[in-house]
C-alpha cells in the first residue's frame, strides 16, 4: 500500500506541483489549504507525512506543526516556506525545533525534495 | 636776553634758543608738549630734550630756512613729536623756532601700519591707467611673491581671466565707469604658479579738479575659505547621495522581503513541473528543448530573488577559498551559449592566488558584467575581453578594507557604446537601468557592487560614449602561507 502524503499549502499551483511529483513517485496525496483544514483532514485521514507551508491564512503553518506534534508525537513533517530569508531562516528553525524532520526551501530542487520525502519515508 | 618777539603769544609749541642751543624763552604750548612748566626749560639745552641730541644739533647748526621731525622725551617718561621749524638763516641771533605736535599723528600711523601689518588683506593704489601703483609689504607674504612681480600692470593682465569672461567684462565696465566695487572674486597665480581665489574691494580716487588718479582698495586671498565651502559643499552632496541610496535600499528591502514569498512560491510549478515534465520527453525532441528554456528562465528568476534578497541583507557571504580561474573559465564556458555569435570573446586568465569568498556570487559577479557587456554591444559584431591577472593591493579600497595582501583583478572590457560621465555616476544605484522597460532590473551592477564590497574589494569603471566600457574589479587575494593554511584546514576548493 503507498504511503499517504498530505500537503498543507494556500498556494493552489504548489499543490498541484507537489501532487504531480509524488505522485510520479507513487505516493498517495491529500491536500488543506491552510493549517486548520489541515488537521481536519490529518485527524481524518492519517496520513504518514505531513508537508507543510509555514506562511499560510486562518492557520499557519508553525501552529499547525504544534497541534500535530501534540496529538502526535512521531508525525513525520517536512516544513516548505518560501519567504524571505530572514524571515525563511526564522520561520524555518522554528519549525526545526517545533519537531519537523526536515525544512525545504521554495523554489527548491525537484530532485532533492523527492530525495527528502524518500529518506523521510523510508523508501 | 630780551625776547626779540612774543613766544608767549604764538599758539603752537615754540622755542627760542641762544647761540649755545640753550633755551632761554619758551612757550607753555611747548612745555606742555614736554611735560614741564615754562621755567624749567630756560637755560636747558634744547638738543638735550631730543631723542636723538646729535641730530638736534646738527639741525640747529645747519643754515638756512628748514624742518625736520623730531621725538622728544617728555618729563612724564613718554614720548612727543614734534615737526621743528626754523624759518631764519641763523639761530644764533635768538630766532625762534617754531613746532608742530606731531605725536598724535605718529601714533595714528603706527596703529594703520600695526592694522595693515597683521591684516591678511593688502592695500594697492594703481594710477589712472589702472596700472598698480602701491602694493603693501603683507602682499608678499600672503602670495609668496615680490610687489614688483605686478607693480606696473594692470590687475586683469596678472589675473586669470580664463574662464571668468562675462565677470570680467562687467568688472571692467565699472572700473571704466569710476565707480567703486567690492568683493569682485577673480583667480590669480601665486608665488608657486599655484592659482589662488582673491577677492577685492576698491574706490576711485579723484584729484581737487576732480580728475580721476585711480583705484585704491583692498584685497584678501579667500582660497582657504572657498575651498571648504567647496568641501562642506561636497559633503553635504555626497550625504545627500547616501541617504537617498540608503532609502533606496530601504524600498527595495520592504519590496523584496514583500514579493519574495509570492515569486518563490510561483516560481516552484515554473521550476519543479518544467523539470518533471523535461525528462519524459524524448531527447532532442523540440518540446524539450523548449521546456528546458523554461527551466533555465524559472532557475534565473530564483537567482534573481535569491540575489536581491542577499543584496538587501547585506549579509556577509559565505567564504571558501575560491580558485578564480577555473571559476571564470566556467563561467565563460555557460555564457558563450547565451551570448551572440557575432560577439567575440577574447580570453586572458591567468593563474591567480586564490580569493576568499563566495564561489556562487563571484559567479553572479562574472554573469552580470558579461551580460551587460554583450547587451552594450547588442546585435553588431563586437568584442568581449575577459581578463584575470594578479594586481597591486594598493588598488583596493584601502580604506574601507584595509588589506596588505595580494589582490587579483578581473576586467571585462567590451566594444558596445559605452556611457557618458552623468550615467556612469549612476550606474551601482539600484533600479537605475538604460535599457528599455522589462530589459533590466537596474539591479545587476547594485548587486556585483555589493558583491564585490562584501568580498573587501572594489570596482572601478571606464567608460566612454560609442567606444566602449571596461569594468575592474579588484579583490584581495590569498598569501601562499594563508592558502596553505586554510588547505590543511580542509576549505573547500
Amino acid at each position: 500500500m503507498s504511503k499517504r502524503i498530505l500537503i498543507i499549502d494556500d498556494d493552489l499551483a504548489v499543490r498541484d506541483t507537489l501532487i504531480a511529483i509524488l505522485e510520479d513517485r507513487g505516493y498517495e496525496v491529500i491536500t488543506a489549504v491552510n493549517g486548520q483544514q489541515g488537521l481536519a483532514v490529518f485527524r481524518r485521514e492519517l496520513p504518514d507525512l505531513l508537508v507543510t507551508d509555514i506562511v499560510m491564512p486562518v492557520k499557519e503553518g508553525l501552529q499547525t506543526i504544534r497541534e500535530i506534534r501534540e496529538e502526535r508525537p512521531d508525525m513525520k513533517i517536512i516544513a516548505i516556506s518560501g519567504g524571505s530569508r530572514t524571515e525563511r531562516h526564522d520561520f524555518l528553525e522554528i519549525a526545526r525545533q517545533l519537531g519537523a524532520w526536515d525544512v525545504i526551501v521554495k523554489p527548491f530542487d525537484v530532485d532533492d525534495f523527492v530525495a527528502r520525502v524518500d529518506r523521510c519515508l523510508g523508501a | 636776553m630780551p625776547m626779540p618777539m612774543p613766544i608767549a603769544q604764538i599758539p603752537t609749541p615754540a622755542v627760542a634758543l641762544d647761540g649755545k642751543g640753550l633755551v632761554y624763552a619758551a612757550n607753555d604750548a611747548m612745555a606742555r608738549c614736554l611735560g614741564v612748566g615754562a621755567q624749567e626749560l630756560i637755560g636747558t639745552e634744547f638738543a638735550g630734550w631730543a631723542e636723538d641730541p646729535d641730530a638736534m644739533r646738527a639741525f640747529l647748526r645747519r643754515p638756512g630756512g628748514r624742518q625736520q621731525e623730531f621725538e622728544f622725551h617728555a618729563k612724564d617718561g613718554g614720548k612727543r613729536a614734534l615737526a621743528l621749524s626754523i624759518a631764519s638763516t641763523d639761530t644764533t641771533s635768538g630766532t625762534p623756532i617754531l613746532g608742530f605736535d606731531t605725536t598724535a599723528l605718529r601714533e595714528c600711523e603706527r596703529r594703520y601700519r600695526a592694522i595693515f601689518e597683521v591684516a591678511s588683506d593688502w592695500f594697492w593704489e594703481t594710477d589712472a591707467a589702472l596700472r598698480l601703483s602701491h602694493l603693501s609689504p603683507n602682499f608678499e607674504t600672503a602670495m609668496g611673491m615680490p610687489r614688483r612681480a605686478l607693480l606696473g600692470k594692470r590687475r586683469d593682465e596678472v589675473a586669470d581671466t580664463s574662464e571668468d569672461g562675462e565677470r570680467w567684462r562687467v568688472h571692467l565696465a565699472t572700473l571704466a565707469a569710476r565707480h567703486p566695487f567690492r568683493d569682485f572674486i577673480y583667480r590669480q597665480a601665486g608665488g608657486d604658479g599655484g592659482l589662488r581665489w582673491l577677492k577685492s574691494s576698491g574706490v576711485p580716487m579723484f584729484d581737487a579738479e576732480g580728475g580721476f588718479v585711480g583705484y585704491q582698495g583692498a584685497t584678501t586671498d579667500v582660497t582657504a575659505y572657498l575651498d571648504a565651502e567647496a568641501a562642506a559643499d561636497r559633503k553635504r552632496r555626497d550625504l545627500e547621495a547616501e541617504l537617498q541610496h540608503a532609502q533606496k535600499l530601504e524600498a527595495l528591502g520592504a519590496l523584496a522581503g514583500g514579493i519574495a514569498h509570492d515569486l518563490n512560491n510561483t516560481l516552484v510549478p515554473v521550476i519543479a513541473l518544467a523539470k518533471v515534465t523535461v525528462e519524459k520527453l524524448p531527447e532532442h525532441s523540440r518540446e524539450r528543448r523548449n521546456l528546458t528554456t523554461i527551466l533555465e528562465a524559472g532557475g534565473r528568476a530564483r537567482d534573481l530573488v535569491r540575489q536581491i534578497l542577499a543584496f538587501t541583507r547585506k549579509e556577509a557571504p559565505t567564504r571558501t577559498t575560491v580558485e578564480l580561474s577555473g571559476l571564470v573559465r566556467g563561467s565563460l564556458k555557460m555564457l558563450r551559449a547565451s551570448i551572440p555569435s557575432t560577439i567575440h570573446i577574447d580570453e586572458a586568465i591567468a593563474e591567480v592566488p586564490p580569493v576568499r569568498g563566495d564561489p556562487g556570487q563571484i559567479h553572479q559577479v562574472m554573469i552580470n558584467l558579461v551580460v551587460n557587456a554583450a547587451q552594450a554591444i547588442g546585435e553588431t559584431p563586437g568584442k568581449i575581453a575577459v581578463e584575470l591577472a594578479t594586481a597591486p593591493s594598493e588598488l583596493l579600497d584601502q580604506a574601507q578594507h584595509p588589506w596588505t595582501g595580494p589582490a587579483v583583478r578581473l576586467s571585462v572590457q567590451d566594444t558596445g557604446c559605452g556611457m557618458d560621465e552623468a550615467t556612469v555616476q549612476h550606474i551601482f544605484e539600484p533600479f537605475f537601468t538604460t535599457k528599455a522597460a522589462g530589459e533590466g532590473t537596474g539591479l545587476g551592477l547594485s548587486v556585483v557592487q555589493g558583491i564585490v564590497a562584501q568580498h573587501g574589494g572594489r570596482i572601478a569603471v571606464a567608460s566612454r560614449r560609442g567606444q566602449g566600457t571596461r569594468f575592474d574589479v579588484y579583490l584581495p587575494a590569498l598569501s601562499q602561507e594563508e592558502t596553505q593554511q586554510l588547505g590543511m584546514n580542509g576549505a573547500a576548493a
